[in-house]
């Protein structure tokens, strides 16, 4: 197999309040490859933003690593200086965002954003800028580049300020996109466009997608892997058709059998009963157990390993692999 | 709406407002208790003299028939004129309001250069010791006496260090030796245009005090409107999305946001520019500053109506143009105003 | 007739309980608020000192204005702790006489422009059209004048004088309160309450006065509150001017107008006035950003 170009290794990320000290990652660990699509799925509140925020070093403050690696192309970026790792945000690892009328700043044009952008990462003068930021929203799909580089964000509908944010991205010859939830806020017609446009663009580019969102429908039309985080923890990972047909933590099968189906119908739809641990005592063993119909002792007292059970499919349960399989 | 139907309304509004104003500045002159055409005449008037004056002011028509004279007469940009001198007060005011303007400038000019970077480096840096100290500067700003925060200065800066003087526009030795061309009649402008160096370094040092007193209103103001838009600013999303494409915090702090935070912070600014005209008075009876502010307060001991009312349309006028540039200025800073 | 009257007892009984569950908390948050303790402190230690004035100092005829030239431009000492000024008067007992002014033109100035503003605030929000029209764009041209500018002109029309300062003042600023108390009014006017009231036959002017009015009390409170401190400047500037309490009544503006003649080789004669307005019109600018964020629940809850 290839190199990583990311690889997370225990990423750990406290956030310190009033009430104490919440743990949103307990040791997330997973390889992002060269011209693949990872989907992070789970509920909100599971840590998935986070992971994107930190993999930015943009964990919002009272938020703070507190460990773990994060090493793009085998350096690790979280002791790389700050001025660094600025540099390579928003350069070789960018980020789009769930809202895109909210991410984009309202009092400037498309162009002027675009161009502070462009010109940070390279060194080239105003016109080279605007024809690069032309260039990049053609390439994206948009037309008349021209003239959206003169307008408001506000003047762009939904699905377009979502084209920017990715043009804006990829200006700067972007090898890794962490986009989080960038189909939830707009219409259904649209999100299919959008998520044609990122499998086209790995295609193309062989960009590699960090596809953060809630909705397993998503991750089945683009992702080639998902890793499943529960509670600030993966608790299953493996190639999209795996997860699908050969599920095994009880937790994506919850997730799974929650999906409204046709096939289903009549049927009253699943839900998993529960709610996800409070973060600022998670309880002991596995994180899932007060909410898994299959606990059993060993669930209560030891948190499960993420063991590889077939060929690149891993799951973190103690009802798989060690002791059980025996 | 359109942009031109939107700045339509504006004028509208102004021109009424401005009309309403020129009422009620009438009507407070005339509930005066004390009779103008006595003051006009001047000390020990006879009866005769007095009814004279009165029929030569018109004071002896109807009210209403008075006003329309006296609109007719502003719209011819005359003022009236001063019962203690004689003289137009539009000829007064020519020498006076550069003086103020310029006073004005200048404090204005501090307040945004030290407002605007301390409330946006107090909103980045919230809760931290920046923040507690310029948001005590910001809230003691606002509740020093600016008569009294004057003449501290004057004590420090003359009357201890030496540094500064005590007052005036400039230096008898400089009316004397260098003296200025008037030009604008803003000092600093004439002795740059001319080259004056001496007379300009003079004019600069007897500005700062002054400037800087009348500014610490606007300096709070700013200071406090800037840091609690900016606190909101910084937690949109276009904050973080501007941090993910990698751009240094300074362009963030400085440009994405501030542009932003720029229209409640000009609001604010316009508004401090209207007091300091009217704070201009206290600053320049305590530095002697040859403005608008001693003119009205000499006028106030001679109770010399006409001027106070000129004085006040002035302003008002100036206010009501603040407010109608302001408007226009923020459909040019955020596009999104006209459709509210 | 008790029996009829008791839902409507038990209702008012337990919305007055939430009411004051609600004040209950916003007390708390107060205590813990310690800068807005001690601005409460110093108020009152002032208010206390004008109040009392004749009984805190050796020298009462002297606050009130009588001279004693024999001691004039001292220095502060054990026996005038401030120092007297150019006619030989205790500087204390002057500033302790002059809160008497200072202090109740800032209240004054305040109720005046309450009680003026309120009601017309209230009747423009509630009746709409015409009259709310009329009276909107009475306040725009009121609030388009600088407030000082006109103040200085109105008192010098009425001639100078503390009460014609005060009523100068007034007429500046209740347009604010008119703003307010419409904006309040015409939320409250679509609240179900209101609308219930209205619904059975409530007259109007008891709906304004028993539904509306009580509701709209609270901001206008808080309003006022950061007002009075502006308030106490503005009448200040008005005496430092010549435009307020006359000499011989003492008066903080007036005091520092006077020292400021002899300012350079006495400081104190203007240095301790001025102090008094800044520490006064200081404490409450505080205590009104602090009100201001218990009253409002949000902000109450996030400074915890």
């Amino acid at each position: 197999m290839k190199e990583p170009l990311i690889s997370v290794r225990d990423l750990r990320v406290h956030f310190r309040t009033y009430a104490g000290v919440v743990h949103a990652l307990n040791g997330v660990s997973f390889d992002l490859y060269p011209g693949e699509i990872l989907g992070l799925v789970g509920e909100t509140g599971c840590g998935k933003s986070v992971t994107g925020l930190a993999l930015l070093g943009l964990v919002p403050p009272p938020g703070e690593v507190v460990g773990g690696e994060i090493r793009y192309r085998g350096q690790n970026l979280l002791s790389l200086p700050p001025a660094q790792w600025q540099a390579l945000r928003g350069g070789k690892i960018a980020m789009i965002f769930q809202d895109p009328a909210a991410a984009l700043n309202p009092v400037f044009t498309v162009g002027e954003q675009m161009e502070l952008v462009i010109r940070r990462h390279r060194r080239m003068g105003r016109d080279a800028a605007r024809r690069q930021a032309a260039e990049v929203l053609r390439s994206v799909g948009m037309p008349e580049p021209e003239r959206i580089l003169e307008t408001y964000p506000h003047e762009l509908s939904g699905g377009m300020q979502q084209r920017v944010m990715i043009a804006m991205a990829l200006s700067c010859g972007a090898e890794v996109l962490v986009a989080d939830e960038p189909t939830t806020a707009l219409d259904v017609t649209i999100q299919a466009q959008i998520l044609d446009l990122l499998v086209d663009l790995k295609r193309t580019r062989g960009l590699s997608i960090l596809l953060i969102t809630h909705n397993l429908g998503v991750v089945a039309e683009t992702c080639d892997r998902v890793a499943v985080l529960y509670a600030g923890f993966i608790v299953e990972m493996g190639p999209t058709g795996a997860i699908f047909q050969a599920v095994k933590h009880p937790y994506t099968q919850g997730l799974l059998a929650a999906i409204p189906r046709p096939s289903r119908r009549g049927n009253p739809l699943q839900a998993i009963p529960g709610t996800v641990p409070d973060g600022l005592q998670p309880p002991p063993g596995c994180l899932f157990h007060p909410r898994c119909p299959f606990a059993w002792d060993r669930c209560r007292q030891e948190r499960p390993a993420l063991l590889e059970v077939a060929d690149g499919h891993q799951v973190a349960c103690h009802l798989y692999g060690g002791e059980a399989a025996r | 709406m359109k942009v031109w139907e939107y700045i339509l309304r504006r004028l509208l509004l102004a021109v009424l407002v401005v009309f309403g104003v020129s009422v009620v500045t009438f009507f407070i002159a005339r509930v005066v208790p004390s009779d103008p055409a006595a003051l006009w005449v001047g000390p020990r008037p006879s009866p005769d003299q007095i009814a004279a004056a009165r029929v030569k002011l018109g004071l002896d028509r109807p009210l209403y028939i008075q006003y329309f004279y006296y609109l007719g007469n502003l719209l011819r940009g005359d003022l009236g004129v001063s019962i203690k001198t004689h003289q137009p007060i539009v000829q007064d005011l020519r020498a006076y309001l550069p003086a103020t303007l310029e006073l004005v400038l200048v404090g204005m000019a501090m307040a945004v250069f030290i407002g605007i970077p301390l409330g946006v480096l107090s909103a980045a840096r919230r809760n931290r010791l920046l923040d507690h100290f310029s948001r005590l500067i910001a809230v003691a700003a606002v509740s020093i006496p600016t008569f009294w925060l004057g003449l501290l200065l004057q004590l420090i800066f003359f009357g201890q260090l030496r540094w500064l003087p005590i007052g005036g526009r400039v230096s008898i030795e400089t009316t004397l030796y260098q003296p200025i061309q008037t030009v604008t009649g803003f000092y600093l402008v004439d002795t740059l245009i001319t080259r004056n160096w001496p007379a300009f370094w003079d004019a600069l040092t007897h500005i700062i005090l002054p400037a800087f007193t009348l500014a610490t209103y606007a300096i709070g103001l700013t200071i406090r409107m800037t840091r609690s838009t900016m606190v909101e600013v910084l937690q949109e999303k276009y904050i973080v999305a501007a941090r993910a494409a990698g751009l240094p915090e300074r362009t963030i702090l400085f440009r994405l946001a501030l542009k932003n935070a720029l229209v409640p912070t000009l609001t604010v600014l316009a508004l401090s520019f209207v007091y300091s005209l009217t704070g201009a008075i206290l600053v320049e009876v305590i530095f002697s500053w040859p403005g608008l502010g001693s003119y009205v307060t000499s006028a106030i001991i001679n109770v010399d109506f006409p001027v106070i009312i000129a004085v006040t349309l002035i302003v008002t006028v100036f206010y009501v143009l603040i407010n109608l540039v302001l408007d226009l200025v923020q459909v040019a800073l955020d596009p999104r105003v006209v459709l509210k | 007739m008790t029996t009829l009257l008791r839902p409507f007892l038990e209702r008012w009984i337990r919305e007055r309980r939430s009411q004051l569950e609600e004040y209950r908390l916003m007390l708390r948050a107060f205590g813990r608020d310690w800068l807005a303790v001690a601005s409460l402190a110093i108020i009152l230690l002032f208010v206390f000192g004008a109040v009392f004035a004749p009984w805190l100092t050796p020298y009462p005829e002297q606050g009130r204005g009588e001279p004693n030239v024999l001691e004039k431009f001292l220095p502060p000492s054990w026996q005038h702790p401030l120092g007297t000024d150019n006619l030989g008067r205790d500087v204390l007992a002057r500033i302790l006489f002059g809160g008497r002014t200072s202090l109740s033109i800032g209240f004054l100035v305040v109720i005046i422009a309450v009680a003026i503003g309120t009601p017309l605030g209230a009747l423009a929000g509630y009746f709409g059209g015409w009259l709310d029209e009329a009276i909107m764009r009475l306040t725009d041209i009121f609030l388009a004048f600088p407030s000082l500018l006109l103040a200085i002109a109105i008192a010098a029309a009425l001639g100078p004088s503390f009460t014609n300062a005060m009523i100068a003042v007034a007429l500046t600023w209740w347009p604010w309160y008119t703003r307010l108390v419409r904006a309040q009014t015409l939320s409250l006017r679509e609240r179900s309450f209101v609308e219930a009231a209205r619904g059975i036959g409530v007259r109007e002017g008891t709906v304004i006065l028993r539904h509306i009015l009580p509701n709209v009390m609270t901001p206008v409170l808080v309003q006022a509150t950061m007002d009075i401190g502006s308030a106490i400047l503005t009448g200040a500037a008005m005496s430092f001017i010549g435009l307020g309490a006359q000499p011989p009544t003492p008066d903080w503006g007036e005091m520092v107008n006077l020292g400021r003649i002899y300012f350079i080789n006495h400081p104190w004669l203007a240095t301790f006035p001025g102090l008094a307005i800044f520490l006064v019109s200081l404490s409450f600018n505080l205590l009104g950003d602090s009100i201001r964020d218990i009253a409002d629940p949000r902000t109450r809850r996030a400074a915890r």
